[in-house]
């Protein structure tokens, strides 16, 4: 019985929801075998009521040994936005964002994986679930002094010092975000 | 609670009126309209045209000007006013030539919306995300 209390308030906030997913800024940081992501996530509700959805946050398994390791999840400049975690696994977590009515709110969240090879993956095609093209997309690889890069998720755009910065306008993802490496010996680095 | 209203001429199907304000629980807003009441009157037709805005997506550490046009060319006055995602008016501007440059005020990080009206009609409205 409270499990289908529970099922009809879950089944209840996901069709009322109105959230929109405007724009991503993230920013990927490969230091041997750590992968870290420290991003910013947009939202906007046009609705004229306040809204809530849960959202399932997927993390690329296959590649790591560890779940995520969350270091911060939080709304920037809060107009009466709130996140709140409700479970993590390996596989990914789950949080619940609640928009005022005709509110933006921007997500910050930034977590670490231990990878366990010499390939990162980070998930972005979900972005597709959103029902349309995501209006604007921003990723740097930052790669640390270590790191060699074999292979970029996709062609290069810019690049700022080892840098490698993509930005996208109607983005929908047909592949993750994925990068192979090298690692370079201390002593080879020179 | 925002509100808004339009009236459409029922012979052209342009929009007449269009126009938001907040409204009160029961409160009356009272408005007035002057529509044509026959094709002989002299209905000014615009034609219709596409609204581009760019960039859509606004960095002010980058820039904090965004280049407009409307495709199609306008008779007489017409301008932009930049609306916020509650319908504030924040910011208008005369839209005078094929392709303007619009530099904004300082704006938060959010979704605006900028319309073009032409001789009290609007002609189409383009969002502008803005990112800090």
């Amino acid at each position: 019985m409270k499990y289908a209390f529970l099922l009809l308030l879950l089944a209840e906030i996901m069709m009322l929801s109105a959230l929109t997913f405007e724009a991503e800024e993230l920013n990927f940081y490969l230091e041997n075998n750590l992968w870290e992501i420290d991003g910013l996530f947009h939202f906007a509700n046009y609705d004229s009521l306040s809204t809530h959805k849960l959202i399932f946050f997927p993390v690329p398994s296959d590649s790591l040994c560890l779940p995520p390791k969350i270091k911060a999840i939080a709304i920037q400049d809060s107009n009466g936005a709130e996140v709140t975690m409700l479970n993590q696994a390996k596989k990914g977590f789950t949080f619940l964002l609640s928009l005022p009515a005709l509110s933006f709110c921007s997500l910050h969240l930034d977590y670490t994986q231990t990878l366990k090879s010499n390939y990162a993956k980070y998930i972005i095609t979900t972005t597709n679930s959103w029902g349309r093209p995501l209006p604007y997309a921003k990723y740097t690889l930052h790669p640390g002094i270590n790191v060699q890069i074999r292979s970029l998720p996709f062609s290069v755009q810019k690049q700022e010092g080892r840098n490698y910065i993509w930005e996208f306008f109607d983005f929908a993802p047909e592949k993750e975000f994925e990068v192979t490496f090298q690692t370079i010996p201390a002593e080879d680095q020179n | 609670m925002k509100t808004q209203i339009w009236v459409n001429n029922p012979i052209t199907n342009e929009i007449a009126f269009n126009t938001q304000f907040f409204a009160e629980p029961g409160a009356l807003i009272p408005f007035s309209v002057q529509l044509p009441v026959s094709v002989e009157e002299n209905i000014v037709s615009i034609p219709a045209g596409k609204l581009n805005l760019y960039p859509s997506v606004l960095n002010p550490h980058w820039n904090e000007s965004i280049r407009i046009s409307y495709d199609t060319k306008l008779t007489g006055k017409a301008e932009l006013v930049l609306y916020d995602l509650k319908g504030r008016h924040l910011a208008e501007k005369v839209y005078d030539q094929n392709e303007i440059e619009w530099q904004l005020p300082k704006l938060s990080s959010g979704i605006y919306f900028v319309r073009l009206t032409n001789q009290g009609k609007a002609l189409g409205t383009a969002k502008l995300i803005i990112l800090k």
